[in-house]
């Protein structure tokens, strides 16, 4: 392994360079040490993926410390195949967003960086965990910073957006408490291992889905408890809309993963059905109402509960096709949700406006934006040689494999719909003739920009033509999980 | 003034070319009676003299179906389609298809 | 990686004009005009030396992907793409318009991807790029009604590009060995196959206009440029001839669909006024040949379904210059506008009429060759080929009725309407020049057209009763022409088509669903978090701000600061809420710690 904790490294970093922005304050000195820090942590986390080793299941690069040795929970951690990419995610997706908030944001700018910093200590925190105590402390950790970034710095509602989120949050979390100390209490461990191994009466098992299950539920967000989403990415910053869309949506099915399918494996059983039922209504319901968006930000917004749909869709199929495609296309989403509000927050602060009927022409004044932005929602459509398609094409095809042909039908009719909602939001905002608004106004990127969209643009047709580079990290570990069928 | 609009313009000249249309109409429905009988006639003629090589040089495909063997059928049939064509399709158009030109615009 | 697997002694040449069309924006003058014509007669270039073979196999997700399948088939198809694109770029080698020449040339190009593809997902991504491109090429002529078609022209292509990935994905699912997408003949209706083949078969009868999945196509063509419309005729709808040829040979219901298609097409032309709409109209039937020759499945109807794919394209680009042509010199586009055309634009007018003869298979021209063909395997139909023959060649009537007679007669002669117009620029004669000289050539000597087809020929055009036949046929279709001159006036009006469906029909559709969702979403959904979650919770807190008014003022001063110092953070408007919110999020973490703490 590496000579240092990797992991440990990796995961405080950020808080390091939180602290060290709160103590020597100043707007200039603020932003360049969050790009250091963001950077830095990106490099000491380059070696997790030149040395995975591809063939294992198992946890790799396992840090182990003793912390609370009366109640058997040490501190302890690791990744493996599924959570390794998602390091990776955050890592580059916080180096995006302090690039995208540098003009942006002009208020109280340590503490900004300083939240956001702490965000990304508590996402790689998460991923890395390899016990359930970390990862609920990192999973409540992360509320704060993204409480803040919403309330603080946001828009017109940003109060309202960031209450509804922290009491939508808490309200799952409170309940995967109680089925944490109830785990506990029947087995005596928390580590993920330990549990993995253990078998659990069937009835406890279902209670513990539940329990978890309103966690993960809201995170998500599965239809009927998505409502917050809408709100909290609108009123976000557009650095906070990046994370929430790109990770924090992330976490609540990696927690299917991490702990539903290897933990309670009778009871995903029992609530396959049911679970697949709800994804694929989300698929089609949010594609629905995505459509009747008047606004651009929140119309991406209601877009992730549809795609978020396809991931829980393709995880409760409980085939190899449709879980990997379900962690492959958690990674593309995170890459094109992200450079979706990050083009959406670029033209924001030259225009102000986030209505769709204020755009239009924007392709005359602004070639290069038009040209990302149509990769990118050409990406989000599932065009193939884009990374979506890959995703997408294997969660219909796990799918089409539990023989539920309708709701692969649904699958395929959401399909349809997003990439209708995307070509017309960008024939409105991009094409025809200019909005007479927008006249005089710069809209053409300018180099930091084009330097924060190209990394994005570059993975997306990468992952397109390659999948591989995922794909490859996630096989073994895939294949490792419990009910899983090839 | 071009070689059409001469030909066209002049009512002397645009009736000498409704004439030959007519004219042409006649030869076309007689050719496509007498020649392939004709054709018929010489191969049998030919092979009769023994000359297998002229008879195959007037050898005609049998045509597939039996109403092909109705004299003149291409004359008759493409008459018959072009005024089925133009008659169900303006009855068509004017019971049930057509409509105003801004009909979709609402 | 890519190169890696690639045989680089095989060029795509699809990708040639794919990656050189994306050049051209950033030449100038000249150079950007001779780029223009050498980017596709490079691509003829690639086509006519490429050998037969396999190329271009690459790995993915663990299947082999194939993107050279070189045989006698794929070969004569990318001659024929190839030369149209060429043909294509010199009639718009005057445009300015550096977006168009871009889009077309993907659009070629991915239609020599759709050639060559030799498994289903390739197949698919380049099916994808030509309705992206094409719809991309409607939209260029930025009109209102152009952009509304544009749209409607991209989801109905969508909409088929999907069920073709639903059936991939059913095929993929269903075949025994998962790592065989290769693109073979398919049986859809053969016990056992799943839904899959009959998918996909309805995904390429949607892009070959085939009704009533076909409306996109009289909708959305004449709304393209002058130019444009030219390059789409040859493209969508060939590349799902060819690969119906490949997939679906000898599916029986092809044989009826044909045949309907032939005739259906012919009658919606006889109630047309847009002259290119008239011509679009005029595709359908005659893809309904071909496609009646794919279902017949002979080895002399597959013949003829090529021959005639390839003398179409040819000859349909010949009749949409002519007709886009009109169009750029007059700016009319409806019959009943024009007329007396004739006295200023002769040239047009012949070039256009020869290729109106090689569509009406007159002798000496493409189409005598190839749609006979098609009529002559009609005999091999199992059942009811006497239909199918009768409806073919009443099909045949009806084309020379409207492209020979009906549309020369309104557009160029007929009552004079005044216009005058003048020749069209060079470039533009020139490539109707060449078409029309590829007409004749074909149609003098067809033997250089029938050795390039995927099986072996044993057919003879030149009979002297097929002669006499045809042109019996044509000359009293002219006569009956003449007779009802009157009732053919063309009216300004437009005709329903399929296209109702999801024009008129699909807003009642919309409303309905879009009303109830959003007071579900909306009203309800989301008024759960406002009537349970935000006046409980925030009513729980509004109590707890009363006990702590009360028990901040008497006791412990520390939560007081603790409070205070947390809320200097939480500082967000000056109501001092979040002063509140905040003590919420204390408590509760404290509740937790508690919880847990005495639990354990």
């Amino acid at each position: 392994m590496t000579e240092y904790p990797i992991l440990t490294a990796t995961t405080f970093l950020p808080l390091v360079g939180a602290v060290a922005i709160l103590l020597f304050g100043g707007d200039r000195l603020a932003r360049w040490l969050a790009l250091g820090t963001s950077l830095a942590t990106l490099a000491v986390s380059a070696p997790l993926y030149w040395q995975f080793d591809k063939t294992s299941s198992a946890l790799q690069f396992v840090e182990s410390a003793s912390w609370i040795p009366k109640w058997g929970i040490a501190y302890e951690m690791g990744v493996d195949g599924i959570s390794l990419p998602f390091i990776f995610l955050a890592a580059v997706l916080t180096v995006l967003c302090v690039g995208v908030s540098w003009t942006a944001v002009r208020t109280r700018v340590p503490e900004f960086y300083a939240a956001l910093l702490v965000a990304e200590t508590a996402m790689i925190g998460l991923f890395a965990a390899a016990n359930l105590f970390l990862f609920f402390i990192f999973w409540e950790l992360m509320v704060v910073p993204l409480f803040l970034l919403i309330g603080v710095w946001g828009g017109p509602r940003r109060v309202y957006a960031a209450i509804k989120f922290l009491l939508f949050t808490l309200a799952g979390s409170v309940l995967m408490l109680v089925g944490i100390i109830a785990l506990y209490n029947e087995l005596g461990t928390l580590d993920f291992k330990e549990l993995a191994a253990a078998t659990l009466q069937p009835k406890l098992q279902a209670w513990l889905f539940l329990a978890f299950l309103a966690a993960f539920a809201v995170k998500v967000p599965m239809f009927p408890v998505h409502t917050w989403l809408p709100d909290a990415h609108t009123e976000a910053p557009t650095a906070g809309s990046v994370i929430l869309a790109g990770i924090l949506l992330k976490m609540g099915a990696y927690g299917f993963l991490r702990i539903s399918l290897p933990i309670l494996p009778d009871a995903v059983q029992v609530f396959r059905m049911p679970m697949l039922v709800i994804s694929a209504v989300a698929i089609v319901y949010g594609a629905y109402v995505t459509l009747a968006q008047t606004d651009v930000k929140r119309l991406i917004a209601y877009s992730s509960v549809s795609h978020m749909g396809f991931v829980t869709l393709g995880i409760f199929t409980l085939n190899r096709s449709g879980v990997e495609g379900a962690v492959l296309q958690m990674i593309n989403h995170g890459i094109i949700s992200a450079a979706l509000f990050l083009c959406v927050g670029m033209i924001y602060e030259r225009t102000h406006t986030r209505e769709i009927k204020d755009y239009g022409g924007v392709a005359q004044a602004a070639p290069a934006y038009a040209t990302f932005l149509a990769l990118f929602c050409l990406a989000a459509a599932g065009f193939p040689g884009l990374n979506s398609f890959v995703g997408e094409f294997l969660i219909i095809a796990g799918v089409f494999n539990t023989q539920a042909y309708w709701l692969g039908g649904m699958a395929i009719w959401g399909v349809a719909l997003g990439t209708t909602y995307l070509v017309w939001l960008y024939y409105r905002v991009v094409m025809g003739e200019m909005n007479p608004g927008l006249e005089g106004l710069k809209l053409e990127l300018n180099a930091r920009e084009v330097a924060t969209l190209a990394p994005l643009a570059l993975l997306a047709v990468c992952l397109g033509l390659h999948p591989e580079f995922v794909l490859s990290y996630l096989r073994e570990t895939v294949g490792a999980l419990p009910g899983v069928t090839p | 003034m071009n070689f059409l609009e001469r030909q066209l313009e002049d009512p002397v000249r645009f009736s000498r070319i409704k004439r030959w249309f007519y004219i042409g109409l006649a030869v076309v429905a007689l050719a496509e009676i007498v020649l392939p009988l004709m054709c018929y006639l010489l191969k049998l003629a030919f092979e009769a003299l023994n000359l297998p090589a002229l008879a195959e040089l007037f050898h005609t495909h049998p045509p597939h179906f039996w109403f092909e063997w109705i004299p003149a059928w291409g004359s008759l049939y493409g008459l018959a389609s072009c005024v089925v064509i133009i008659v169900v399709s303006k009855f068509l158009g004017k019971k049930w298809l057509m409509r105003r030109e801004d009909y979709y615009d609402s | 990686m890519i190169l890696d697997y690639l045989n680089l002694e095989w060029i795509h040449p699809g990708l040639l004009l794919i990656l050189g069309a994306w050049v051209l924006p950033l030449l100038n003058g000249w150079i950007k005009r001779s780029a223009m014509l050498l980017l596709p007669a490079a691509a003829v270039a690639v086509c006519l030396r490429m050998t037969p073979g396999t190329y271009g196999e690459v790995g993915f997700l663990g299947q082999v992907l194939v993107f050279g399948e070189v045989d006698k088939l794929s070969l004569i198809f990318s001659y024929v793409f190839s030369i149209m694109a060429f043909l294509g770029m010199v009639y718009a080698l005057h445009v300015q318009d550096d977006a168009q020449h871009v889009t077309a040339l993907t659009y070629a190009g991915g239609a020599l991807g759709v050639t060559f593809a030799g498994d289903l997902l390739s197949l698919y991504v380049f099916w994808e790029l030509m309705a992206i491109s094409s719809a991309l090429l409607v939209w260029q002529r930025r009109d209102s009604t152009a952009v509304a078609a544009g749209f409607r022209y991209l989801l109905v292509h969508i909409f088929g590009g999907l069920i073709f990935l639903a059936g991939i994905a059913l095929y993929w699912s269903q075949t025994e060995s998962p790592e065989l997408l290769e693109f073979v003949k398919m049986e859809p209706f053969a016990d056992g196959a799943g839904w899959g083949p009959a998918l996909i078969l309805v995904a390429f009868l949607l892009n070959a206009a085939v009704p009533p999945l076909g409306a996109w196509l009289p909708d959305a063509y004449p709304e393209a440029t002058v130019t444009g419309a030219v390059f789409m005729t040859a493209f969508t709808t060939k590349s799902a001839v060819y690969v119906l040829i490949r997939g679906f040979a000898g599916t029986e219901l092809l044989v009826w669909l044909g045949a309907a298609m032939a005739v259906y097409g012919v009658v919606y032309a006889v109630l047309e006024n847009d002259a290119r709409r008239l011509l679009a109209y005029h595709i359908i039937s005659q893809v309904g040949y071909m496609v009646c020759g794919v279902g017949i499945g002979t080895a002399l109807a597959l013949n003829g379904a090529t021959a005639h794919a390839f003398a179409h394209i040819l000859y349909k680009a010949l009749l949409f210059m002519g007709a886009g042509a009109v169009l750029q010199v007059t700016g009319l586009r409806k019959l009943s506008e024009m007329g007396g055309l004739y006295k200023t634009m002769p040239i047009t007018l012949w070039l256009y009429m020869i290729g109106a003869f090689a569509i009406s298979a007159v002798p000496l021209f493409s189409g005598f060759v190839s749609k006979s063909m098609v009529i002559s395997a009609t005999g091999d139909v199992h059942h009811g080929a006497w239909l199918v023959f009768l409806l073919l060649t009443l099909a045949s009537a009806g084309t020379f009725l409207h492209t020979g007679l009906k549309l020369p007669y309104y557009m160029f002669f007929g009552k004079d309407s005044g216009v005058r117009g003048k020749e069209p620029p060079a470039n533009m004669l020139v490539a109707m020049g060449l078409a029309a000289a590829a007409c004749i050539l074909i149609g003098v000597f067809p033997g250089l057209l029938y050795q390039l087809l995927p099986n072996d020929v044993d057919y003879h055009p030149y009979t002297l009763h097929h002669i006499t036949a045809t042109l019996g046929m044509l000359v009293f279709t002219a006569l009956g022409f003449f007779l009802l001159l009157k009732h053919l006036d063309p009216e300004p009006k437009i005709s329903l088509d399929t296209d109702w469906f999801y024009r008129r029909g699909s807003s009642a559709f919309v409303a309905l669903t879009q009303r109830p969702l959003a007071r579900l979403e909306f009203g309800f959904v989301g008024e759960i978090y406002e009537f349970v979650i935000r006046r409980l919770v925030l009513g729980v807190a509004g109590l707890m701000r009363e006990f702590d008014t009360r028990i901040v003022d008497s006791t412990a001063v520390g939560v007081g600061r603790l409070t205070q110092a947390i809320s200097q953070i939480l500082r967000t408007t000056v109501s001092g809420n979040a002063q509140h919110y905040g003590l919420i999020m204390v408590a509760g973490v404290l509740a937790l710690l508690a919880l847990t703490m005495f639990v354990l």
